[in-house]
């Protein structure tokens, strides 16, 4: 299994891209809140606002991989002027199509408590076979786009 | 990279505390279950859990917790949570749970 990578690069004038891609391991975990929190530390979001976003990352990386065995975790970070949105695929290493639910009923419930409160906007699917989950947090500072 | 998790136990007059350091999260969520999980099961009529050196706390965690008061209460044994930080206490505010568990600022 190949180490974790990341890339960065600007968009446009107002929008930068960072993605990350990681070994779907619980003790990786650190490494996409570490890097959230660098991302909204530099888009100008206050200390309270970045603790939500490395709370937020960590229950969509927890939404999208827990339960389904080895694979990879593909996250997307687009920082805009007044954003922050992220994108969290996995990407399984098992032949077939994934566990629709793995996760138990109530970690599930947290994780959409937690994900509604934290972020502005957040949705959970399944894109072509793959478990996908991403969410929006917009500065508190600013109007919405 | 990441802000270990430390977990200490102390016994004093036929209670427990739990103390917990640094993150937990789903990579270390279950070496608090094994914790609780033994605690809760062992007739001390007072378990206490000191959250407040946790750094970060994550839905695994409050699921661990969520299961360790069940136990406790199967066991009847009492589950005390003690948190400081505003940041923590908002986590419990948000998933309803300041209201499921016994939560206090102070050992």
């Amino acid at each position: 299994m190949s180490d974790p990578q990341q890339t960065h690069q600007r968009l446009s004038t107002d929008t930068e891209l960072v993605e990350l891609s990681i070994p779907a391991r619980p003790e990786l975990l650190s490494l996409p809140r570490m890097t959230a929190a660098a991302v909204a530390n530099q888009g100008g979001f206050d200390v309270e606002e970045i603790e939500d976003i490395r709370l937020a990352i960590e229950e969509l990386c927890l939404a999208t991989f827990e339960g389904r065995g080895l694979g990879r975790l593909h996250l997307r970070l687009e920082l805009r002027s007044n954003s922050l949105e992220v994108d969290c695929r996995f990407e399984s290493e098992r032949d077939g199509a994934p566990v629709a639910n793995p996760r138990n009923e109530l970690a599930t419930q947290l994780t959409e408590q937690l994900l509604g409160a934290l972020a502005d906007e957040h949705g959970t699917e399944v894109d072509s076979g793959e478990p996908r989950a991403w969410f929006r947090k917009v500065r508190r500072d600013l109007p919405v786009e | 990279v990441t802000d270990d998790v430390t977990i200490t136990e102390e016994k004093v007059n036929g209670s427990a505390t739990v103390t917990v350091r640094g993150e937990v999260d789903v990579a270390s969520a279950p070496e608090l279950r094994t914790h609780l999980h033994d605690l809760c099961a062992a007739a001390i009529p007072v378990v206490t859990v000191d959250l407040r050196a946790v750094t970060f706390m994550d839905s695994s965690a409050l699921g661990v917790l969520v299961g360790a008061l069940r136990r406790c209460r199967e066991n009847e044994t009492t589950l005390r949570l003690v948190i400081d930080s505003p940041r923590l206490l908002k986590i419990f505010e948000i998933t309803g749970l300041t209201s499921v568990f016994d939560i206090s600022e102070t050992l």
